[in-house]
């Protein structure tokens, strides 16, 4: 017998499709229509203002959340790895390509970590605000307030994306279709002149003017307008490899809105120690005590808070080495456990949080050596030491003090790596002091009476002396420069600072890699990565990064070409 | 990023078949044809570009066509009272493409992110399951150097030895791989394909390292009554498809960590490997890792799924039993598998039923090899 069976048939979808039409008829339209239970949808979010500040609370979150992703919470001090300042410690292979310049558009930093992307998710959000809160029904200020923050906001997350990655597609609406974002990328001018300037002009006439608590203040913008003429105002090299001088007229604007701050800003440079029994901190040091975040110093700091898994993960990642053994020397240095016993300290050598000795961003021995005698921010800011309650001082691996919470370091109750709230503080007064100066000097020819006291503010703070008088305007550029370098460290300004004044090549090319034994330490030593050799050629195309390459995939209909000397 | 336009993806398929049915239904045979093709997949969080401020999308695009025959036989070989012999086999052949891509190289597969682009990609006109990557093109050895011309080998050895993270320069005529980074540039380096030429690893010299769909998948069946006796044995393989190990990244990184004794092998100064590369502490981890068919394998297996042996005992004995039935049996399955493949079961998925990474072996728990031993009696 044979069979033959031929079937022709378009199957399945619509099958169930006409089962719904059959549904449809027999039921009644309320109770077809549903709010979905487990999400929030557009429409029914943005209708008050209750909801219209958390929206726009939610913009902070993708450059503040504390995860693993999180870009000032983790990944975004690696900018300034391989500059003078920040190292990673040996055999910390992250960064390797940081220091022998062979930066990939595949890196984990620039992939995974989400540095480039999350920068861009807080562009859409701030997109969102913008595009959905003015259709609310409330108060016009308050509206303004916070539409002020998001432009203010998207403008910062743009601003650190272009001195980072170049030309950018300029993503100005809330996306509701793919033309929303599939976009050519833009050059850094329009980027400057079309987004980041407009936006933070709106900001500092609509936002708040009060002290800043988290989000942007008409005082934030301010400063990051200042910031970002300053910078406009240097030079930088564009996608296309092109060297930029950057436009000089651009400093009397940076110096006129730095001014503004200094003369009608509620901030100011706290001049106070902190007293904690036996602790001292020095009112240099006094922004960045965990227990009193946003001081009046603080203009744009993003938070980090004490619950479990939301803590920012700087402390782990700035964690040099598990204990002090090689900074004490040979064994022989160590000191004797306790009186009669002659056990050498071994554990007590590491900080009692124990701290993973992860060692991404270390202090170099270049910028330890940097600062003038004298200088509190030496001592507060990179901790070689630390005092144990029972009297002794042991010596510890060079850390930055600003990346961690102390409480984890010293073993708190209820602390861990993930379970920190150091805040990162991007900008404070000081910055403002410390680019009028230097925006004064640039654009007036010579500094002035002002400028020389803005920065001797800074000075005596730390525990300095007035800086000489009658400094020519190439000296005080490179006085005010110097200054930034020991005020801000760790803050991630020293490679976009080296960028703007075009000195990239030159402060990197011989660097300090090397401990000495009167730096703290009881002998020589040296924890740097192999590959940071001190005297490596940085070269032109990594003054910015590599778009990543997954984004150069996904972009390839719109045209995108990579950031020169990347390859395709 | 809500997406107003989702619909419901379309099936169209074609089946053509052909029973047939010999000697009283003692041979049975079935052929079929089809071709299914699927347009408009829903693909859910599918990658997007980050300036949208979404990680993924879920949309209707792309297509994907399967063609493909299915062979079977049913077929009663030998029938007497005190031997019977049963053989079911099928055999089916075909592959899914996928087209209508906006864009070729879409990432899926392994680790979106971790390794950039993942481990496969979805490419117009390719199987779904095609793993991309680097394609190894040997090790560096001495001669390859012009430091180490003209020197013997002891020298050549020892100048080697005096700085092991030194880098030396290609000679002139030079036509061959390039290691992963041009700091990289010395004896014992893994070299791969430079697909431009242009002396840098890069996206570019990425292409198609390996298929995770088999040529060809297969089931055999043979039973045997002989008395009250009864046997089976069941194969199943399949042939042609191949396999991310992806447990080797870290194995067979040629690192510090535990490796597979394949380190062993690796290249020395004393005795040059033409296949492993040296062991380097900094070839591990993310920044220092390439995706390459090191960590493709073919994944071709036959294995014997299941063997049972029956007795069943006769009328008689039953009868005095006052039961109905009573059978002995003991069985065992997956007793072995032949395969080249080194890790654990070639039979692999990464999440078990994401099909668009297909093929991905991750530490996937082994299969048990369980012998069973029973007695079934009907009352």
């Amino acid at each position: 017998m044979i069979q033959i069976k031929i079937d022709y048939m378009m199957k399945t979808k619509y099958l169930i499709g006409a089962l719904l039409v059959a549904l449809l008829a027999i039921s009644c339209e309320d109770f077809l229509e549903e709010e979905p239970p487990n999400f929030v949808s557009t429409d029914v979010f943005w209708v008050s203002a209750e909801n219209a500040r958390i929206g726009t609370d939610a913009m902070y979150e993708p450059l503040s959340d504390g995860s693993s992703n999180a870009v000032f919470g983790r990944g975004w001090p690696a900018v300034d790895v391989g500059t003078d300042d920040v190292m990673s410690r040996v055999n910390r292979n992250n960064f390797a390509d940081w220091f022998s310049h062979t930066i990939n558009a595949g890196h984990p930093w620039l992939e995974a970590w989400q540095t480039y992307d999350n920068h861009w998710t807080g562009i859409a959000r701030a997109n969102d605000v913008l595009e959905f809160v003015p259709r609310i029904a409330m108060d016009e200020t308050e509206k303004n307030a916070l539409l002020g923050e998001a432009y203010a906001f998207r403008a910062f997350c743009y601003f650190n994306l272009v001195r980072a990655w170049g030309d950018l597609p300029k993503v100005v609406n809330s996306i509701d279709d793919a033309s929303d974002f599939n976009l050519p990328r833009s050059s850094a001018d329009e980027i400057y002149t079309e987004i980041i300037i407009p936006g933070l002009q709106f900001a500092e006439e609509n936002c708040v003017d009060e002290l800043h608590n988290g989000r942007m203040t008409k005082w934030s913008a301010k400063l990051i307008l200042a910031d970002v003429y300053l910078t406009y105002a240097g030079t930088r090299r564009t996608s296309q490899g092109e060297f930029v001088q950057g436009d000089a007229s651009y400093y009397a604007l940076a110096r006129d809105k730095a001014k503004e701050i200094i003369d009608g800003s509620p901030h100011a440079l706290i001049t106070e120690d902190f007293v904690d029994g036996e602790h001292i901190t020095p009112a240099c040091g006094v922004p960045w005590l965990e227990a009193q975040p946003y001081s009046v110093e603080s203009i744009l700091e993003f938070g980090s808070t004490n619950v479990s898994e939301f803590g920012s993960w700087l402390s782990r990642e700035c964690s040099p080495f598990f204990h002090g053994r090689q900074y004490w020397g040979p064994a022989g240095g160590m000191p004797l456990v306790s009186e009669g016993n002659s056990g050498r300290v071994n554990n007590e050598l590491r900080f009692p949080g124990r701290p993973p000795a992860t060692g991404f961003y270390i202090p170099t021995p270049d910028l330890y050596a940097h600062f003038e005698d004298g200088d509190e921010r030496r001592d507060w800011g990179i901790m070689t030491r630390y005092d144990t309650p029972d009297g002794n001082t042991y010596l510890c691996q060079p850390t930055f003090r600003k990346y961690v919470d102390i409480d984890f370091f010293l073993g708190a109750e209820n602390t861990s790596f993930l379970n920190t709230n150091n805040n990162f503080i991007v900008y404070r007064y000081a910055d403002a002091l410390l680019i009028f100066a230097e925006a004064q000097n640039e654009a007036d020819g010579s500094p002035n009476t002002e400028a020389i006291l803005a920065v001797n503010e800074i000075r005596n703070r730390a525990g300095l002396s007035d800086l000489a008088s009658g400094l020519s305007q190439n000296e005080f550029r490179d006085a005010v420069l110097r200054e930034r370098r020991s005020e801000f460290h760790g803050e991630i300004k020293r490679k976009f600072d080296l960028m703007r004044t075009n000195r990239l090549l030159s402060e990197t090319s011989d660097i300090k890699v090397e401990w000495t034994a009167e730096e703290g330490s009881l002998q020589d030593y040296t924890n740097k990565h192999v590959f940071f050799t001190g005297n490596e050629v940085w070269p032109d195309r990594e003054w910015l990064y590599p778009i990543p390459q997954t984004q150069m995939n996904l972009n390839v209909n719109n045209n995108w070409v990579q950031n020169e000397g990347y390859g395709l | 990023m809500a997406n107003p336009n989702l619909t419901w993806e379309t099936t169209a398929q074609f089946d053509a078949g052909l029973d047939l049915a010999l000697f009283k239904n003692r041979f049975e045979f079935t052929f079929d044809y089809f071709r299914k093709k699927t347009t408009d997949l829903l693909i859910a969080n599918n990658r997007i570009p980050s300036q949208s401020g979404f990680s993924g999308f879920t949309e209707n695009f792309a297509n994907i066509t399967a063609n493909g025959l299915e062979f079977s036989v049913n077929a009663r070989i030998i029938r007497n009272k005190t031997l019977a012999w049963t053989l079911n086999a099928n055999v089916s052949t075909g592959k899914a493409i996928v087209d209508g891509l906006p864009i070729d190289l879409l990432p899926s597969g392994f680790d979106q992110g971790w390794l950039p682009g993942g481990s496969q990609r979805l490419i117009n006109g390719e199987e779904i399951g095609t793993f991309f990557g680097h394609k190894r093109a040997g090790i560096a050895q001495f001669d390859d150097f012009v430091e180490f011309q003209g020197l013997s080998n002891e020298e050549q050895i020892a100048l080697y030895n005096q700085d092991r993270t030194a880098t030396y320069t290609f000679v002139d005529d030079y036509d061959g791989g390039i290691p992963r980074a041009g700091n990289r540039n010395r004896p014992g380096e893994q070299l791969y394909v430079d697909l431009d030429g242009n002396g840098e690893l890069s996206e570019v010299d990425k292409e198609i390292i390996g298929q995770a769909q088999p040529d060809v998948t297969f089931g055999i069946n043979n039973t045997f009554e002989i008395g009250n006796f009864d046997f089976s044995f069941f194969f199943d393989g399949q042939f042609g498809n191949d396999v991310a190990n992806v447990s080797n990244w870290n194995l067979l990184a040629f690192s510090q960590q535990q490796q597979l004794a394949q380190v062993n092998q690796a290249w020395t100064p004393e005795n040059p490997s033409t296949s492993n590369p040296r062991v380097d502490s900094t070839n591990n981890g993310a920044p220092n890792f390439v995706f390459s068919d090191r960590f493709i394998e073919d994944g071709s297996f036959i294995r014997l799924q299941n063997v049972t042996l029956g007795y069943s005992l006769p009328a008689d004995v039953l009868d005095d039993l006052k039961l109905t039935s009573l059978r002995f049996y003991i069985s065992g399955t997956n007793l072995f598998t032949i395969t080249d493949y080194t890790g654990f079961n070639p039979d692999v998925n990464l999440t078990g039923r994401d099909n668009l990474s297909l093929g991905h072996d991750f530490g996937g728990y082994p299969l048990a090899r369980a012998i069973m031993m029973g007695l079934n009696i009907t009352l």
